[in-house]
């Protein structure tokens, strides 16, 4: 009979041991997980919808502003930046996340040269539960003479 | 010069490589499953969670009659019209019914379903919404009034919201266009 040497078992042991533990390390963790992925892609979602809908607010209002402003009626010889500023706030309606666009207009931080609206510096932001975001833009727009939009520049 | 291996040597390299395999096994098995279980359930890209209302709606011009003249007015600014006028109408010359009338033809060019609701803070908090679907036959106009939001498209997660600012008050306006759910 031969006798195998002690010492020579002791790694083998280690191994099959630390096989053992990882194995049921493992197992434990495929059983474990629960990754609420569902509930983080539905929060960048709304994240993501709320910058998108004060961006298109924002776009859609300084168009409707320059069209109102182009078109003229009932603001008489008025300066054009003053007509725009009072425009500006019939159609501020405070929307949350929407930034500092009206802001803008209010101090006469923007240019109008009669085609061509640039407001540089522009934010919107969104909110939902705890998580937040900032979409930073500047707005170049183009009109044609009666005050419709053509194109970004 | 040929060696050969113990018997007894092979046999402990069995025993030495048989944990081994398992868990290699099990860690691929278990991969396949985790990832089968991924795909099935579509955690990580629920489609329905990852939906981007679509906001053009609110942003398209629409005719009204106001101060008996025909305005091409955006969904949004008679939405904002329509939150001031309740529950108190400030405007006497904007009439709320305007809201419903002026909505109509979005439905109809569209065939498909519209659904808004305001939700009012402070002291009139309340619900007060509409939901238009071309196959509901409201007084020949496929328009309903909801007194909440229609459960059967807060359950698909649908809604897109916006907080503004109304005599002085919060007001959140949920809203849905695009195609009818069941």
């Amino acid at each position: 009979m031969i006798k195998m040497n002690r010492k020579g078992d002791v790694p083998l042991i280690i191994m099959v041991v630390v096989t053992l533990a990882l194995i049921v390390t493992l197992i434990v963790v495929f059983l474990t997980f629960k990754g609420d992925l569902s509930a983080r892609s539905s929060e960048y979602s709304k994240l993501s919808s709320g910058l998108e809908f004060n961006y298109q607010y924002i776009v859609s209002s300084a168009k409707v502003i320059i069209k109102e402003t182009v078109n003229n009626e009932g603001y008489g010889d008025r300066l054009t930046n003053d007509i725009i500023k009072e425009i500006a706030e019939k159609y501020n309606y405070n929307i949350k996340g929407q930034g500092n666009f009206f802001g803008e207009i209010r101090n006469g931080n923007f240019e109008f040269d009669g085609t061509k609206l640039v407001v540089e510096g522009l934010f919107v932001t969104s909110e939902f539960k705890a998580s937040n975001a900032k979409r930073v833009f500047d707005l170049c727009l183009e009109f044609d003479g009666s005050g419709e939009f053509v194109k970004y520049c | 010069m040929v060696c050969t291996l113990d018997k007894k040597g092979q046999i402990g390299k069995m025993i030495t490589a048989f944990p081994v395999i398992l868990a290699i096994l099990l860690l691929v098995s278990g991969f396949v499953i985790f990832t089968e279980f991924i795909k099935k359930n579509n955690v990580g890209f629920n489609k329905e969670a990852a939906t981007i209302v679509d906001n053009d709606m609110l942003f398209m011009p629409i005719k009204m009659k106001y101060d008996n003249k025909d305005l091409a007015v955006r969904v949004i600014d008679l939405v904002k019209k329509q939150a001031d006028s309740t529950p108190v109408n400030h405007d006497k010359k904007y009439n709320p019914l305007l809201f419903y009338d002026s909505l109509m033809p979005l439905v109809h060019s569209n065939k498909g379903c519209l659904v808004l609701y305001f939700v009012h803070s402070g002291a009139h908090k309340g619900y007060a919404g509409v939901k238009y679907d071309p196959k509901f036959n409201y007084q020949g106009k496929g328009v309903s009034m909801i007194s909440g939001a229609d459960p059967s498209y807060v359950k698909a997660n649908k809604f897109g919201s916006f907080i503004l600012n109304s005599l002085n008050r919060e007001v959140t306006l949920n809203y849905y266009y695009g195609e009818c759910i069941k």
